[in-house]
């Protein structure tokens, strides 16, 4: 029988700690890159204008029809060869956050329209311009709608954050897989680094049923 | 021309704006030989009508004959193909206008929405306090004093769908008078309505009506229209018919006017 060992805390529990802060960095950076980028591109992909939402489509299928891997390796070790370089932190935050924001862009989009006619030409009517009809009206209307699925993306993103060890970012799984390494106890490392991640996104989904509940709205 | 709106200190004040006259020798509203087509259907033809800031007008006609559509160009949501439409002597075809045109006429259509994620006194308060730079106490008080009028005072914190449709079109009346309109453009507002809200929605028009707001109104009740109305206009595809007082249309002309016999005698009137 097996016995658990969870020993190595002691030594590499700081080590670990760190690793979830990194975590929290690039999940958060890419939370705040993948939301506005998202919403740029889902209102260009709603442009009249065919160059910027040709563009915008192509930017978005480009990525959403890639895997994710490839393109932090591609952002990684390709661009520098173009004198593009950054450090292994702000590559994954760039990689996956500009990943994130094509997964909301499609989310975002369907949340824009749902916003039928009538509501812009009640914004129109009031007196409202093209700008503030966005700000105060379509925007938050879409955004309420598409909350639970950003949340879900949110969610994803988290989880997919792991791969970045793999361009020695030292985030939980970088420094489980370092830990792992040095005292060969792979079984009770991943298992808590499972279980966090678990509680991490379990701790998200009762928050964001919190703020659902505030902010759901039906049409 | 550009008449600067500014927010009153008292909503004894606002509430007169709206029955004030405009006070000028043109009409409030002109329009001016415009034609509208949809594709090759043309719907305004030539069309000439002139309103002034006083009374209830009423438009008539069949379905299909473009008076929503003469209401929506009258505000900007359509373009017109030819012609001009003046309010307030400023041209609809510049898009600089269209702010103050839109301030100038309140639409409410038939098939109203209240913004979702607001609730009735957000829906009634943002726009004063976004458009007009009124004082967001201001704006509540004076929701309030609207919300009374359209007798819905109790249900400030409801959302949109939490009121009846004909609820929902009396908070879309509010909201449309919270701006001081010089007139309203209504286009069959009750017409999406059972009965009993039908007429809940039309004794706040006569109400307002009585008070002395503006109002140009394509309406299919008859009866609205015999008690509150002081000009009747029929329109017939895209074309004038019949501009006369409401006396006139429902004594002379409806005798002597073929086409309007007929369609009162259609709707059943
Ligand atoms: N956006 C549009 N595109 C194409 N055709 C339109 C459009 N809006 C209106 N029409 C057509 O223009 C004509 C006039 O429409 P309009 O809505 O002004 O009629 P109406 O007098 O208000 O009729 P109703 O009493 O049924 O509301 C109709 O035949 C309609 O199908
Ligand atoms: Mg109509």
């Amino acid at each position: 029988m097996y016995k658990l060992n969870f020993n190595f805390l002691n030594r590499y529990g700081d080590m670990l700690i760190d690793g979830m802060k990194t975590t929290l960095l690039i999940v958060f950076g890419c939370l705040i890159i993948g939301f506005l980028l998202g919403t740029v591109l889902a209102l260009c992909r709603q442009s009249h204008n065919k160059l910027i939402k040709g563009t915008a489509t192509i930017f978005v299928d480009i990525l959403r029809n890639t895997p994710f891997l490839v393109q932090l390796f591609f952002f990684y070790y390709g661009l520098p060869v173009l004198g593009i370089q950054t450090g292994p932190i702000p590559t994954a935050i760039i990689a996956l956050g500009i990943n994130t924001s094509a997964q909301n862009c499609e989310i975002i989009r369907s949340g824009l329209m749902a916003v039928k006619k009538e509501y812009y030409e009640c914004a129109a009517a009031l007196g409202y311009g093209k700008v503030q009809t966005l700000q105060l009206f379509v925007l938050p209307i879409a955004f309420r709608l598409a909350f639970k699925s950003l949340v879900n993306n949110f969610i994803n993103l988290v989880l997919t954050s792991s791969v970045c060890f793999s361009i020695t970012v030292v985030e939980t799984m970088g420094a489980a897989k370092i830990i792992v390494g040095r005292t060969s106890r792979p079984f009770e490392i991943y298992l808590l680094i499972l279980l966090c991640y678990c509680i991490f996104t379990y701790i998200i989904s009762f928050l964001a049923k919190l703020v659902d509940k505030k902010i759901h709205i039906v049409l | 021309m550009y008449i600067q709106r500014t927010t009153n200190d008292n909503y004894e004040s606002l509430i007169h704006d709206i029955t004030g006259k405009v006070g000028k020798e043109m009409a409030m509203i002109e329009v001016k030989n415009v034609t509208k087509s949809f594709g090759t259907l043309t719907v305004l033809k030539n069309f000439n009508v002139e309103f002034n800031q006083e009374g209830v007008t009423v438009l008539l006609g069949p379905s299909g004959t473009g008076k929503s559509t003469l209401l929506r160009c009258i505000n900007g949501l359509e373009t017109v193909d030819e012609g001009d439409i003046l309010v307030n002597g400023r041209s609809v075809k510049e898009k600089k206008n269209l702010r103050d045109i839109r301030l100038d006429c309140g639409m409410v259509f038939q098939r109203t929405v209240l913004f979702p994620h607001l609730n009735v006194m957000q829906n009634l308060t943002m726009s004063p306090v976004k458009l007009l730079k009124m004082d967001k106490a201001k704006a509540e008080e004076k929701a309030i004093y609207y919300l009374k009028k359209v007798g819905l005072e109790s249900k400030a914190k409801a959302l949109h769908n939490e009121l009846s449709g004909g609820e929902q079109q009396r908070i879309a009346i509010a909201r449309a008078l919270m701006m001081n309109p010089k007139a309203l453009l209504l286009d069959e507002i009750t017409s999406a309505l059972d009965p009993e809200m039908t007429s809940e929605v039309l004794k706040i028009l006569e109400n307002l009506a009585a008070e002395g707001v503006c109002m140009l109104c394509v309406t299919h009740e008859m009866q609205f229209a015999k008690h509150a109305a002081s000009r009747i206009i029929f329109m017939d595809k895209g074309s004038m018919e019949a501009d006369v007082t409401a006396e006139e249309f429902f004594s002379t002309v409806r005798k002597e006017n073929e086409r309007i016999a007929k369609f009162l005698n259609f709707i059943g009137e």
